[in-house]
C-alpha cells in the first residue's frame, strides 16, 4: 500500500521513496556482545566541521551477525535504516533509481533506491552483499562515498545530495571481499572484521532464545557444545544464525512430540506457528530433539545421486 | 589524600587501585615516602604464599639495596590452580558423564572453555602495579608485607564495566575512588569475591590490632565491600599464615613481550617511565612520581610510527605513501579520536589502535606502529638475563584455541643464542580480546630475543598414518584404471583439400613409387585408450572434496617424500648431485586442509589431525622414506616439485617454483584449479580428478592440459562409497618408532583401531612390493 508520505520531489520530478526496514521488536528484542564492533562503527560515523563520516565495511562469514549489528546501531541511534540487497544483476542506475509503469496509462513512476532514499532522508544505508555486485554497477557509488556525497541519476536527470545525517555501511562475505574493485575498497574504510562470537556470547543468545526453559537450557547448551566440538574440533566458532536454527529446529521437533519419523508429520507443521505463543516456544526440548536437530543440520550426509561411469 | 579507616586508634590507609595503572603505584610510593604517613606494615590483595614468594624474588632482584634498580619488564609467577567455580558444577558433571572420564583426564582446552578453568594462573611483576610497588616499598622500608587475600580461588566469568580513566596530571585518589568504587564493584563475582573480601577484612583487622599504621592496596572493585565488612563486628580478626599454602606450586617465569600487554599499563613504555622516575621509599620526600598522560604517549607512538614508515624505503611505493599521508593517516587519527570520545578516555587502548590500523592502514604501517608500541626504551626481560627461567609465550598459528600458551625452556648454544630445548603447552585464562591483540602484536612484531629453534638437533617428524595414505592412493589407482586416456596421435591421410599438419613426404613418395600418385598429409587426432597404471611411473591425481563451511579456514600444506630418502637411494652420488643442483625437498603431496582437534580417545597417540578439502598426489604414497627413495630413483627424481630445503618457505616457495620452472602462475584463491595445475607438469599421460559430480574444470585447465598433451580424466566421487570418501579426508599425523616412518607402535594401532598395513592391498602391486621390508 502506498501513501503520499512515500512521495518526494527531486528537482521537478516526483519520485517514490523506498521503505525503511524496521527490525521487529519480537525478533530483535535484545542484543548481546559485539561491543567493540559497535564502538568502531559509531566512531567511524562521527563527523566534524571539517571531517566527513567514514564508510565502514563489515566483513565476515554468512550468519555471523553483520546485518544484526547494523540493525542494532540503527535502533540505538533512532535512524531510519534502508537496506539495498546487492546481487550480480544490480545495475549502476538501479543503485539510484528505477522506473515502473504508472497506474495511469502513458505514465512512469520513479522509485528511489534504498541508497538514494537514505541520502535524502538522512538515514542509514546498508549495502548488503556488496561483494556480489559487479564493479560496473558500483561506479555510481564513488561520488557518494567521497567528499562529493551526491549521486547523479541519468533517469531523473538530477543530482541527489546527501543529507548531513546520511550514513553508509556495507557488508560482504569474507570470500567476496577480493572481488571488490579498488576504487570502492579504497573508499570503504575501516574494514571491520566480524568474527565468531565467544562461547559465552552464544550461550547468552541461546539462553535468551530459550527463556521458557529455565534451568534445563544450560544442560542443553552443554550438550550442544560437546556435539559441536566433536563435529568441528572446536569450541565456539559457530555463527549465531546456525546455533539459533539448531535450537529452533529442536523446538519444533519437540512441538511435534515425536522423536523419530518427524517427516511424517509434515502436515502438522503449517499449524505450529499458530499454536505456540511467542514466549516459551522452546519449552519441552529434550536431549533427543537437540541431537536429532544437530544431526539434521550438521552431520547428516548431503544427498548425493550416485553416478556410475 | 588517601581513603582511611580508623579502628580502635589504628589507621588503615588504602590505595584502592585499578591493576597495572601507574598512577596508583605512584600513590603507594608517595605514601611510603611521606615521613608522617609512612606505614608500619603493608597489606596487599594477594595470598600469603604468593606474597612471600614475590617478596623473596624482588629481594633477589636487588630491591631494598641503597641504589635503586629497574625492575625487568616483564617477569611473572605461574601458579597452580585447583579450583573450579561452583557455577560450573552441573557442566562438570555433564562432561564427566558424556565423555566417561574424570575432569583431570580431559584436555585442558575443554576444561578451559566449558568450566572456565585453567590449571595455572599468572601474577606479573609489573612495576606499575600498586601491589608490586607496595611490596617493593615494604622491602625498601624494611617493614613487614602481608598477603591478606586467599592464595587459591576459582575464577568466574569476567564482566565489563566502564571505569573513568585515571589522569596522571590531575589525580585525586579519594575523589576518584568515591566516583568509581560502585561502578567497579559491578564487576565483582558475588560468590568468590564475597568470600575473599571477608577474609581480607578479617586479616586487615588482625593487622590493625598488631600495627598502628597499615597501608593496604588492592582492587578498587573490592573497596566498598571491604569498608563495610571492616565496620561489621561479626567479622573477627583472623591470623595470617606465615608461609601461606605449602601446596601452592609456584614457578618463576619470563613473560613474552607479546603477552605482557595484558599485565601492563595502557602502554608498555609506562613501566620504563615509571621506573626511571620512581624514588626509593627509604628516601623521604613529598614529590610524587612524575608520569605523563596517556595522550602524550599515544601521540609519541603515532609520531614514531609515521616517521619510521615515511623514512623507510623498503617495499612501499610512493603511491601508497601518498595515500597514507593524504587520507589513511587522518582517517586513522579521526577514528581513534572518536573512539576516545566514545570511551571517555584521553587515549585509545592498544587493542583499539591495532584493530583500527589493521582495517585501515597498509601492513608496513601496522608493523611500524606495533614496533613503536613495543618500544619500551630498554630491553625486554629475556633468557639472556634469566637463563634459568622458562618463557611463557603465545602459540602462533591457525587453529589455536584461546588460552593456549607455550612454556619454553631454553639453553645457550655455541653461537651464544638461546635455543629451545623443551616446550610445554599450557592453558591460561585469556579472553578473546586479549588474545586477539596478542595475535596482532605477534604477527606484526618480532622480539629480537625470541628463543630460537635449535639448529643442530635432528627433528623426528611425525608421519601420516599409513592407512590414510594407502586408502587415498589405492582409490586414485582404482580411479585411474576406469579412465580412458585421451591421447593425441598423428596419422597420415590422403590430401582432400585440407593441408592438416603439413605434407607427409614419406607416404607421398611411397604412393608415387606404388603408382598411386596420391598426396598424403599429416593430421592429428585424439583417441581414447584404456590406461593401466603400473605403479612405477604413476601419474598424479587430484582429489577435490565437496567444500563444507567450517569454523577454521583451510590452509595449504606440503608433505615431503621423507627427509631421510638420501639414506635409502642406491645411487648416492647421483642423489647428491641432483640435490646440490635442484634441492633436496621432494614434495609428494600438496593439500588444502583444515586443522581439527584430536578426538579425546586419540590424544595420546595422534600428534595432529586434519581434514582434507583437496589434495594433489604426485603418484606414490611415500608411506615411508624407503618407498619414497625407490619412487624418486625410478623416475630419476623428476616426478614431483623439488624445493631447496624442507624449511625453504613452504607454500610460497612452491608457487615461486612453478612460476620459475613451469611458467605456471598459480593463484591459491581458486584452490580447485590450483590443485590440478600443480599436477599437470608431472603427468605423463593424464591427471585423474576425483571430484563431486557438479565439478567442472575451468577452461584454463583444459588449455594447459592440451598444450602438454595431457588428458584430464574426471571420476565422480559417487563412484566410491561415501564412507570411504569421508574416511580418506581424515589425516592423522602420528609419531613413528623410527625416522623413516617404517614402524609404528602397537599402542597407535590399538588407538586408531586398524593395523598400519590396512588398505595396502588397494595399492598397485609394484607399490606393495616397495613396502615389503626385503624389497
Amino acid at each position: 500500500m502506498e501513501t503520499t508520505i512515500r512521495q518526494a520531489t527531486i528537482g521537478n520530478v516526483t519520485v517514490y521513496k523506498s521503505e525503511p526496514f524496521d527490525p521487529v521488536n519480537s525478533y530483535f528484542s535484545s542484543f548481546i556482545g559485539r561491543r567493540n564492533e559497535l564502538r568502531l562503527i559509531t566512531a567511524s560515523w562521527i563527523s566534524g566541521a571539517h571531517k566527513m563520516p567514514l564508510n565502514p565495511i563489515l566483513i565476515g562469514v554468512p550468519g555471523i551477525g553483520k546485518n544484526r549489528l547494523v540493525y542494532e546501531i540503527a535502533k540505538k541511534t533512532s535512524h531510519k535504516l534502508f537496506i539495498f540487497q546487492g546481487h550480480e544483476d544490480v545495475t549502476a542506475e538501479e543503485l539510484c533509481v528505477s522506473v515502473r509503469f504508472g497506474k495511469t496509462s502513458n505514465t512512469m513512476d520513479y522509485i528511489l533506491s534504498p541508497l538514494a532514499t537514505a541520502m535524502i532522508e538522512g538515514g542509514i544505508c546498508l549495502l548488503d552483499e556488496i561483494g556480489k555486485c559487479r564493479p560496473k554497477a558500483l561506479a555510481l557509488l564513488v561520488s557518494v562515498l567521497d567528499e562529493r556525497r551526491y549521486i547523479d541519476s541519468n533517469l531523473l536527470g538530477e543530482r541527489i545530495h546527501a543529507h548531513p545525517g546520511f550514513r553508509f555501511i556495507a557488508a560482504t562475505n569474507t570470500t567476496d571481499i577480493n572481488l571488490l574493485p579498488e576504487f570502492i575498497l579504497s573508499r570503504m574504510r575501516p574494514q571491520i572484521n566480524v568474527g565468531y562470537p565467544s562461547k559465552d556470547e552464544i550461550d547468552d543468545i541461546l539462553r535468551r532464545e530459550c527463556d521458557g526453559l529455565n534451568s534445563e537450557v544450560d544442560d542443553l547448551i552443554d550438550l550442544f557444545w560437546v556435539m559441536w566440538r566433536e563435529h568441528t574440533g572446536q569450541l565456539g566458532s559457530i555463527a549465531p544464525r546456525d546455533a539459533l536454527y539448531l535450537f529452533g529446529l529442536a523446538s519444533r521437533l519437540s512441538a511435534i512430540g515425536e522423536t523419530s519419523e518427524y517427516a511424517e508429520h509434515g502436515n502438522a507443521i503449517s499449524g505450529i506457528a499458530d499454536t505456540f505463543p511467542d514466549k516459551g516456544l522452546h519449552t519441552g526440548i529434550s536431549r533427543v530433539h537437540l541431537e536429532m536437530a544437530f544431526h539434521k543440520l550438521f552431520t547428516e550426509p548431503k544427498l548425493e545421486i550416485p553416478i556410475r561411469i | 589524600m588517601v581513603p582511611e579507616i580508623n579502628i580502635r586508634g589504628s589507621i588503615l590507609q588504602a590505595i584502592p587501585a585499578i591493576h597495572y595503572r601507574s598512577v596508583f603505584a605512584a600513590k603507594v610510593n608517595a605514601v611510603c615516602r611521606h615521613k608522617l604517613k609512612r606505614p608500619e606494615a603493608i597489606a596487599v590483595e594477594l595470598g600469603p604464599g604468593v606474597t612471600s614468594e614475590l617478596t623473596s624474588w624482588l629481594r633477589e632482584l636487588g630491591c631494598g639495596k641503597s641504589k635503586g634498580i629497574l625492575l625487568p619488564n616483564m617477569l611473572g609467577l605461574l601458579i597452580k590452580n585447583r579450583l573450579i567455580h561452583p557455577q560450573y558444577r552441573r557442566t562438570a558433571l555433564f562432561l564427566q558423564e558424556y565423555y566417561r572420564m574424570s575432569l583431570n583426564e580431559m584436555p585442558a582446552s575443554i576444561r578451559n572453555k566449558f568450566l572456565n578453568f585453567s590449571d595455572r594462573y599468572m601474577i606479573s611483576l609489573c612495576s606499575t602495579d600498586s601491589i608490586i610497588e607496595a611490596i617493593r616499598c615494604g622491602i625498601e622500608l624494611d617493614i613487614p608485607v602481608f598477603g591478606v587475600d586467599l592464595d587459591e580461588f576459582a575464577s568466574g566469568q569476567e564482566k565489563d564495566s566502564q571505569i573513568e580513566e585515571p589522569k596522571a596530571s590531575a589525580f585525586n585518589l579519594s575523589q576518584y575512588v568515591s566516583r568509581n568504587e560502585k561502578i567497579a564493584a559491578l564487576a565483582r563475582d558475588p560468590y568468590i569475591d564475597q568470600r575473599r573480601e571477608i577474609v581480607m577484612a578479617a586479616r586487615l583487622k588482625y593487622l590493625m590490632d598488631q600495627h598502628k599504621h597499615v597501608l593496604f592496596t588492592g582492587g578498587l572493585a573490592h573497596w566498598t565491600q571491604i569498608t563495610t565488612l571492616m565496620q561489621d563486628s561479626l567479622i573477627k580478626p583472623a591470623d595470617i599464615p606465615d608461609t601461606g599454602n605449602p601446596k601452592l606450586n609456584i614457578e618463576r617465569v619470563i613473560i613474552h613481550p607479546g603477552m605482557s600487554l595484558r599485565f601492563s599499563d595502557n602502554f608498555p613504555v609506562m613501566s620504563t617511565i615509571y621506573e626511571q622516575n620512581r624514588q626509593i621509599a627509604g628516601i623521604s620526600g613529598h614529590q610524587e612520581v612524575k608520569l605523563p598522560d596517556y595522550q602524550i604517549i599515544y601521540r609519541e607512538i603515532i609520531q614514531k610510527a609515521t616517521e619510521t614508515f615515511f623514512g623507510n624505503d623498503d617495499g612501499v611505493t610512493g603511491e601508497i605513501k601518498e595515500a597514507v599521508e593524504s587520507s589513511h593517516l587522518p582517517d586513522l587519527d579521526w577514528i581513534l579520536s572518536n573512539l576516545r570520545l566514545i570511551g571517555q578516555r584521553s587515549a585509545p587502548s592498544i587493542s583499539e589502535i591495532l584493530e583500527v590500523a589493521g582495517g585501515k592502514m597498509p601492513e608496513k604501517f601496522c608493523k611500524c606502529l606495533t614496533k613503536a608500541i613495543m618500544d619500551i626504551r630498554r630491553e625486554w626481560a629475556s633468557s639472556l638475563q634469566f637463563p634459568d627461567l622458562r618463557v611463557i609465550a603465545p602459540v602462533n598459528g591457525e587453529g589455536i584455541e584461546t588460552g593456549t600458551y607455550h612454556l619454553i625452556k631454553t639453553e645457550q648454544d655455541g653461537e651464544n643464542r638461546h635455543v629451545i630445548t623443551d616446550k610445554e603447552k599450557i592453558n591460561i585464562k585469556a579472553n578473546n580480546s586479549e588474545q586477539s591483540s596478542e595475535n596482532k602484536i605477534n604477527h606484526w612484531w618480532k622480539w629480537t630475543d625470541e628463543p630460537k629453534k635449535r639448529k643442530d638437533k635432528i627433528h623426528f617428524c611425525p608421519w601420516i598414518w599409513p592407512p590414510c595414505e594407502a586408502l587415498l592412493y589405492g582409490t586414485a589407482a582404482r580411479a585411474a584404471k576406469i579412465t580412458n586416456v585421451r591421447v593425441m596421435e598423428k596419422e597420415s591421410t590422403i590430401f582432400e583439400g585440407s593441408i592438416g599438419d603439413g605434407p607427409d613426404l614419406k607416404s607421398t613418395i611411397r604412393s608415387i613409387i606404388r603408382g598411386e600418385n596420391r598426396i598424403y598429409v599429416k593430421t592429428a587426432s585424439f583417441r581414447k585408450r584404456p590406461h593401466i597404471p603400473d605403479g612405477k611411473h604413476p601419474d598424479p591425481s587430484v582429489f577435490i572434496f565437496s567444500g563444507e563451511e567450517t569454523a577454521e579456514p583451510p590452509h595449504w600444506s606440503l608433505l615431503f617424500a621423507g627427509s631421510s630418502v638420501g639414506d635409502h637411494v642406491s645411487d648416492k652420488a647421483r642423489f647428491r648431485e641432483f640435490c646440490s643442483d635442484r634441492g633436496s625437498a621432494f614434495v609428494s603431496t600438496i593439500t588444502l586442509e583444515q586443522s581439527c582437534s584430536v578426538p579425546l580417545n586419540l590424544v595420546s597417540s595422534v600428534n595432529s589431525m586434519s581434514r582434507l578439502a583437496g589434495i594433489t598426489i604426485f603418484g606414490n604414497p611415500c608411506i615411508n622414506a624407503i618407498q619414497g627413495a625407490k619412487w624418486l630413483e625410478d623416475n630419476d627424481f623428476t616426478c614431483c616439485p623439488v624445493l631447496s630445503s624442507h624449511y625453504s618457505g613452504g607454500f610460497e616457495s612452491l608457487i615461486a617454483y612453478y612460476e620459475a620452472n613451469h611458467r605456471l602462475s598459480i593463484s591459491p584463491e581458486d584452490w580447485q584449479t590450483a590443485l590440478i595445475l600443480f599436477a599437470l607438469p608431472y603427468a605423463h599421460e593424464q591427471v585423474v580428478i576425483i571430484a563431486p559430480e557438479h565439478y567442472k574444470p575451468s577452461n584454463i585447465l583444459y588449455k594447459e592440459a592440451h598444450q602438454r598433451n595431457i588428458s584430464l580424466s574426471l571420476v565422480p566421487q559417487s563412484f566410491f562409497p561415501a564412507e570411504k570418501i569421508d574416511e580418506m579426508r581424515n589425516r592423522y599425523a602420528v609419531m613413528p618408532m623410527d625416522k623413516d616412518g617404517s614402524t609404528f607402535s602397537p599402542e597407535v594401532e590399538k588407538a586408531l583401531g586398524q593395523q598400519s598395513t590396512q588398505y595396502y592391498n588397494m595399492l598397485p602391486l609394484y607399490m606393495q612390493k616397495q613396502l615389503k621390508t626385503n624389497y
